[in-house]
């Protein structure tokens, strides 16, 4: 059983974040990158089934759609304990091209199962997964919050709007990991970081096709007035600066 | 324009995300507005919509599938089509189902797709939307540059107003072919649930609280206010509170109209699931506490002090 993650490969949430000179878009100088938070749980819980599984699960593979700056982070993925990484030779301009490639490629390369996160931090799209099992006409499960191995069945939690339900699935398969697939993720050991180097990382030419959809510009957020405070002492005026003022209960 | 909306029912009810769906289309000049509801109704809920829909409304009433099973609802929606013909836009509310239906859609329909958009489209272009990127931090404008488009809302980003322009109501209950490939083991159901996504208001703890015996008050404002119950991700790692109650960037992305933090510092992971809040209020004992900066209304001190005083005040609103 082969198991792919597609990685995305994100801005660490704490960058500030702002545009340059022309306003279209983003100023990436001194971005530090990292894996996307959905994808690194998804990368360590196929880690762990393989780990636990050995001889049923045969191959973890890293995909990432995404220049060479991505690279380092694919590497990452390898030290963290994934096989081998393929990247994309494109960053894509939206969810959709990200999700074509890929389906291109897993066309070409089958995978038994497909994770990916439920959104990356840079577009927020929450899309790739869908329209990746759409374009490749097989299954998705989204909302998963755990997968499981046993006798050589795929079991899957999934977790949405309150409700909890246990499933029994079918591969090929797309899974959209959420919260719970995996709870720390795992760090690479030294070893790990040796070992990377030498796993191999196959670089394909993107198929670019015509763009669906374009950012033409960003805007901050509005900009915000300072917090009105409220003296401790007083903090029924709250209550009532929310009813007349702020007018939201 | 053939403008299609698509929305499930959730115990028995239309979720407000397909008012604001609905508000949406009905904001545009053009648009032919046909909707499709899934699920079972109430009768006021049906009398409701008679009085504040607008376009014509088809209902699915036929069983739907115990799990979240997109294939299912990609299949019912494509069935319609084939009925009622192909729409040029789809505008879809923030729900659970149609947050995965909206993107499998666009592919179908060969549309740009564009989700949590966030205001009414520049005007009468439903084919330049603006949407959050990065997490919160920043606004995109984004061109769709397909014939077809596929809008997902962000939850709670536009005011629904009733619409009072219902053409036709009618039920569909053609058989939608059932997706197999999967086998249900069990189903765990809530008892009750208010959706953190469809809340107008919401209560949120953080470490602040010092321990799960310590919610009792936040609870109690909670339902002084008719609001949901929320969390910061150490809370609900800790067990303290369940995990759906987890807000923030690998929790849910949440935007009431009231958002009021109680002992949480406001780390940028967490700022990342509120900060399409209306309206944030922190307490905070800290009062250099980030959590400050993003919010509206702030007071400094002992959360555990401040709160009985807030029930007290809140209960005195009725
Ligand atoms: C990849 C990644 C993803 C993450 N995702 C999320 C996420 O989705 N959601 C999330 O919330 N976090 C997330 N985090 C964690 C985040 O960085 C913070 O650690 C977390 O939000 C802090 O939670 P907190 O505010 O409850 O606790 P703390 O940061 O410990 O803050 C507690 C606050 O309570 C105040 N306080 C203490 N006692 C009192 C009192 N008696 N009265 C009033 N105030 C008091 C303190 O001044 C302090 O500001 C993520 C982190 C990483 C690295
Ligand atoms: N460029 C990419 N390369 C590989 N996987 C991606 C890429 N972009 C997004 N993904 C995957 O799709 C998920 C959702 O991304 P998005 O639809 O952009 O919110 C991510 O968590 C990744 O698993």
């Amino acid at each position: 059983m082969k198991i792919a993650v597609c990685i995305s490969n994100v801005p660490d949430t704490t960058t500030r974040i702002k545009t340059d000179a022309t306003g279209q878009k983003i100023d990436l100088n001194g971005v530090q990158w990292v894996l996307n938070p959905w994808d690194e749980l998804a990368l360590t819980r196929a880690i762990e089934l393989k780990e636990q599984n050995t001889g049923l699960v045969s191959e973890v593979i890293a995909v990432m759609a995404a220049s060479a700056a991505g690279e380092a982070t694919l590497r990452k993925a390898l030290a963290v304990g994934a096989d081998r990484a393929v990247r994309i030779d494109t960053d894509p301009a939206d969810s959709f091209e990200a999700a074509r490639e890929l389906a291109y490629y897993f066309e070409a390369h089958w995978a038994d199962i497909i994770f990916t996160g439920i959104e990356s931090s840079d577009f927020n799209g929450l899309a790739v997964g869908p329209m990746l099992a759409t374009l490749l006409k097989i299954h998705l499960i989204p909302g998963v919050s755990g997968v499981f191995l046993e006798n050589g069945q795929v079991l899957v939690q999934q977790e949405v709007d309150g409700m909890s339900i246990r499933l029994k699935t079918h591969q090929p398969v797309v899974m959209v990991v959420q919260k719970g697939i995996a709870i720390v993720p795992k760090i690479p050991a030294m070893r790990g970081i040796m070992t990377a180097r030498t796993k191999p990382l196959e670089v394909l030419s993107p198929r670019k096709e015509a763009l669906q959809t374009e950012v033409t510009a960003f805007e901050p957020l509005p900009p915000k007035a300072a917090a009105k405070m409220i003296d401790a002492e007083d903090a029924p005026r709250l209550i009532e600066l929310l009813r007349n003022e702020a007018k939201v209960i | 324009m053939k403008t299609f909306i698509f929305s499930t029912t959730l115990d028995q009810k239309i979720p407000r995300s397909f008012f604001e769906a609905l508000t949406f289309a009905g904001s545009l000049d053009s648009a032919e507005i046909t909707a499709l509801i899934a699920g079972s109704l109430s009768q006021e809920q049906k009398d409701y919509l008679h009085k504040a829909g607008c376009g014509h409304i088809f209902f699915y009433t036929q069983e739907l599938p115990q799990w979240h099973d997109p294939m299912f609802y990609l299949d019912l929606v494509e069935n319609f089509f084939a009925e009622k013909g192909e729409p040029d836009l789809v505008i879809l509310g923030a729900s659970a189902i149609n947050q995965v239906l909206a993107p499998m859609l666009a592919v179908k329909l060969k549309a740009g797709y564009v989700s949590r958009v966030i205001s009414l489209p520049e005007p009468q272009n439903p084919h330049i939307v603006k949407r959050f990127a990065y997490s919160g931090k920043i606004i995109s404008k984004t061109e769709i540059k397909t014939g077809k488009a596929v809008l997902l809302l962000g939850s709670n980003a536009i005011a629904p107003v009733e619409a009072e322009g219902v053409k036709t109501i009618e039920t569909w209950d053609a058989k939608p072919a059932t997706s197999d490939g999967v086998e249900i083991l069990e189903v765990k159901k809530p008892e009750t649930r208010q959706l953190l996504t469809e809340a107008r208001i919401i209560v949120s703890g953080g470490r602040g609280m010092r321990g799960p015996e310590y919610w009792k008050p936040l609870e109690e404002l909670a339902e002084a206010l008719g609001a949901a119950t929320a969390c910061s991700r150490p809370v609900s790692d800790e067990g303290w509170r369940p995990h759906h109650e987890h807000v923030g960037q690998t929790g849910k992305v949440v935007a009431p109209d009231l958002y009021i933090a109680c002992g949480i510092s406001g780390a940028i992971q967490h700022l990342a699931g509120i900060s399409g809040s209306r309206i944030i209020v922190a307490i905070n004992k800290d009062p250099d506490a980030p959590i400050f900066q993003a919010a509206h209304y702030g007071i400094v001190g002992d959360v555990h002090k401040i709160l009985p005083q807030l029930v007290e005040a809140a209960r005195r609103l009725k």
